[in-house]
């Protein structure tokens, strides 16, 4: 009698569920707005990823279109995203990387066309540039970061030194810096990106910002003479032993504050990653008519859900009000030019006045982009510890532009 | 009925296995080997290219540089020959160090500590390893190098990865370090397994040391030697990640390998070379399967 009731407790509890399952399908509660929330990702972690959150946060406010910030690895947004954007899905609202992949990904036909969200007059023309396609603007020029010769004031105090007017100048002064007992090398050289912001600085300095846009529209060749002598020049200075050896950029950035090197070539959001800001004094490269600014652009999938909040989003990005909210934390050179200076910390405040009048240029890793640049930081590094193989490297150099 | 239920029954075992295998590692592998003869940047069509794109790589001087080592230059030589000389030195290293600390070791006292601490870099991940490794060989940093000046041979001192003529070299001896571990670990559990007997007969009948070591623990290790042999052979074909943290293949190629060569045309190259990197990946595998299969069958024989 028990097993009898038993089984039939379990048949009817196995009916109710299919019955219950059955009725939950055909009265389905009537779909709710799904609420909007825009997904942005970037490589930005720590105190950069505060600062975009700051400003995402604003927009909320403002709009109430809701959004959030993943920090990625590059990588994701290098390769995972195109692969998701080739299956015409979007992997993210809003991503900000480098210019060659946007205008890669703008000619196959998977971004967004931007060019009725933005005025263009209010960014660098050579920096807009880099994201147009037939015309037409596929990225956000956001933030970037100038590039100077930093050094702690205080280092320069301590052996009387002074900040070099001129090239003559500042060979003088490397020459000084050399003698001084515990400096490893005058420059400290990160391998990767850092020697590639030494090569930018001497291209347009000693060369000048026309050859330098010549370089990466592929007008002008690496081995042409005009080229070769800017290079011969910095071959010289590392033969001197003005430049240390390639190591790791991170890492030399506290030995160069411990002064085991007096100067480190750098982007100027070097300020957010030193623990005495008001210690930290730069120059461009003495006598140079222009500054490379290392750009991040923000960029649409066609494929996004919501459209309309996505270009909200954008114009807020793109605008004076929005870059803003990011300048007042420091670590930023705006690319909006409308962005006041007052606005910005001491040390923001000076990288704009130092780039005023400058040519601002975009950065080879977004004006070329690619392989070249997995070459050029290879034989960069290759030229550091053995500069007599200039001619090889300059070859290297021309052989892996992009047709 | 009921041989046919013997047949089926095991096969329906093998379904799961089977299908995971299919899926996930010999698909790939097929459909690597047909996109070895296409050209695709991941965006546009496929275009059917013939073998173009194993002519290209073997012209290429990342994948195959032999003037280099014609004329006794310092590296690059090219993906390919870095990889054979990563083999040729990496191989017989690991196997002779592994087998030496699994003898020498076998008798003493606290051997599982000093094991342990030998097979410490085979349990750090890769990626970790080669940012020690980076490290060890700094030369303001590295410990390689205190040890060059506290012998009083400071002239050695110098950043090891940063140079053409030692990055190389010093990678694969970092990987020695990390593998070292593993092979010594095989060998002393094959060792366990050797009967005292055997070493005691050789010992009444008079056998040197020497000659025990050459005639029976050498041979009796043989099938471990053939697995470390085929495992080393594997990793050091694929090695990436130890080379991609420490030097990413420089400086000036010098220490490019096939692993990092086939990630730098798909993810790096804007538009991808998928086809040359499919070509390199299906030469790989075939040296890979070729060593392989011969080195099992030594062991068959």
């Amino acid at each position: 009698m028990e097993k009898k009731t038993m089984t039939i407790t379990i048949v009817m509890l196995i009916i109710g569920l299919i019955v219950g399952f059955f009725i939950g399908w055909l009265v389905k509660p009537a779909p709710t707005p799904e609420p909007v929330m825009l997904k942005t990702v970037c490589v930005w972690t720590w105190l950069e990823e505060e600062a975009i959150n700051d400003v995402l946060a604003e927009f909320t406010k403002k709009t109430g279109i809701e959004t959030e910030y993943k920090a990625v690895p590059e990588e994701w947004i290098e390769v995972t995203l195109p692969m998701m954007l080739n299956l015409k899905e979007a992997a993210a609202d809003v991503s900000w990387i480098e210019s060659a992949l946007i205008r890669h990904l703008a000619g196959e036909g998977h971004l967004m066309d931007l060019t009725d969200l933005i005025n263009e007059d209010d960014y660098p023309p050579a920096i807009i540039n880099q994201v147009k396609v037939d015309g037409k603007i596929y990225g956000v020029p956001f933030k970037s970061g100038g590039t100077f010769f930093y050094y702690r004031k205080s280092f320069f105090r301590k052996h009387n030194l002074t900040p070099p007017a001129t090239y003559e100048e500042f060979k003088a002064l490397l020459a000084k810096i050399k003698e001084i007992p515990g400096i490893i090398a005058p420059i400290a050289s990160g391998d990767g990106w850092p020697l590639r912001m030494n090569v930018e600085g001497f291209l347009v300095g000693l060369g000048d910002p026309e050859l330098y846009l010549d370089l990466t529209s592929g007008k002008a060749a690496w081995t042409e003479s005009k080229v070769r002598k800017v290079f011969d020049e910095l071959a010289g200075m590392i033969e001197a032993g003005y430049f240390g050896v390639p190591g790791d950029p991170i890492g030399l950035v506290t030995e160069w504050w411990e002064e085991k090197y007096a100067f480190y070539f750098m982007g100027s959001w070097l300020s957010l990653y030193v623990t005495d800001p008001t210690d930290l004094g730069f120059f461009t490269f003495p006598g140079s008519k222009g500054d490379v600014l290392h750009c991040d652009y923000a960029f649409v999938p066609v494929y996004v859900k919501h459209t309309e909040e996505n270009k909200e989003l954008i114009k807020f990005l793109a605008s004076a009000e929005g870059q803003s909210v990011w300048a007042k934390r420091g670590g930023m050179f705006p690319l909006n030019l409308r962005v006041t200076r007052d606005i910005m910390p001491e040390i923001e405040k000076k990288v704009a006045e130092t780039v005023e009048g400058l040519a601002l240029l975009p950065e080879l890793d977004g004006a070329i982009g690619g392989e070249f640049i997995v070459v050029m930081d290879d034989q960069l590094k290759l030229l550091w510890v053995k500069p007599g193989v200039l001619d090889s490297v300059l070859k290297a150099l021309e052989e892996a532009m992009p047709e | 009925m009921k041989k046919l239920r013997k047949g089926i029954i095991p096969l329906l075992f093998l379904l799961p296995a089977l299908v995971l295998l299919g899926s996930l590692a010999l698909y790939p592998v097929v459909e690597s080997v047909r996109m070895s003869f296409m050209e695709w940047d991941g965006f546009k069509e496929l275009r059917f290219v013939g073998i173009k794109n194993y002519i290209k790589i073997f012209k290429s001087k990342d994948f195959f540089n032999p003037k280099g080592i014609l004329n006794l230059s310092s590296p690059p030589y090219g993906a390919l020959i870095h990889s054979l000389i990563w083999l040729a030195i990496f191989l017989p290293l690991i196997t002779i160090l592994g087998l030496t600390f699994s003898v020498l070791l076998r008798n003493v006292k606290g051997k599982s500590v000093i094991k342990s601490f030998i097979f410490i870099g085979m349990v750090v991940p890769m990626i970790v390893c080669g940012v020690v490794i980076r490290f060890m060989y700094d030369e303001t940093a590295g410990i390689i190098n205190a040890f060059f000046r506290l012998i009083g041979l400071g002239n050695f001192a110098k950043t090891w990865t940063a140079y053409p003529d030692t990055a190389l070299l010093a990678l694969i001896l970092g990987s020695v370090w990390v593998w070292t571990g593993f092979s010594m670990i095989i060998y002393a559990a094959g060792l366990d397994l050797v009967s005292e007997e055997l070493y005691d007969a050789a010992e009444i009948d008079g056998a040197s040391p020497w000659k025990i070591f050459w005639r029976i623990t050498v041979p009796i290790l043989k099938p471990c030697t053939v697995f470390i042999i085929i495992m080393g052979l594997i990793a050091a074909l694929r090695i990436f990640d130890m080379v991609y943290v420490t030097t990413y293949g420089g400086p000036g190629s010098a220490s490019m390998v096939l692993g990092l060569l086939i990630y730098i045309k798909t993810f790096v190259s804007i538009p991808s070379d998928l086809g040359s990197a499919t070509a390199i990946s299906t030469f790989l595998l075939f040296i890979a399967l070729v060593t392989s299969i011969f080195l099992i069958r030594q062991v068959k024989e």
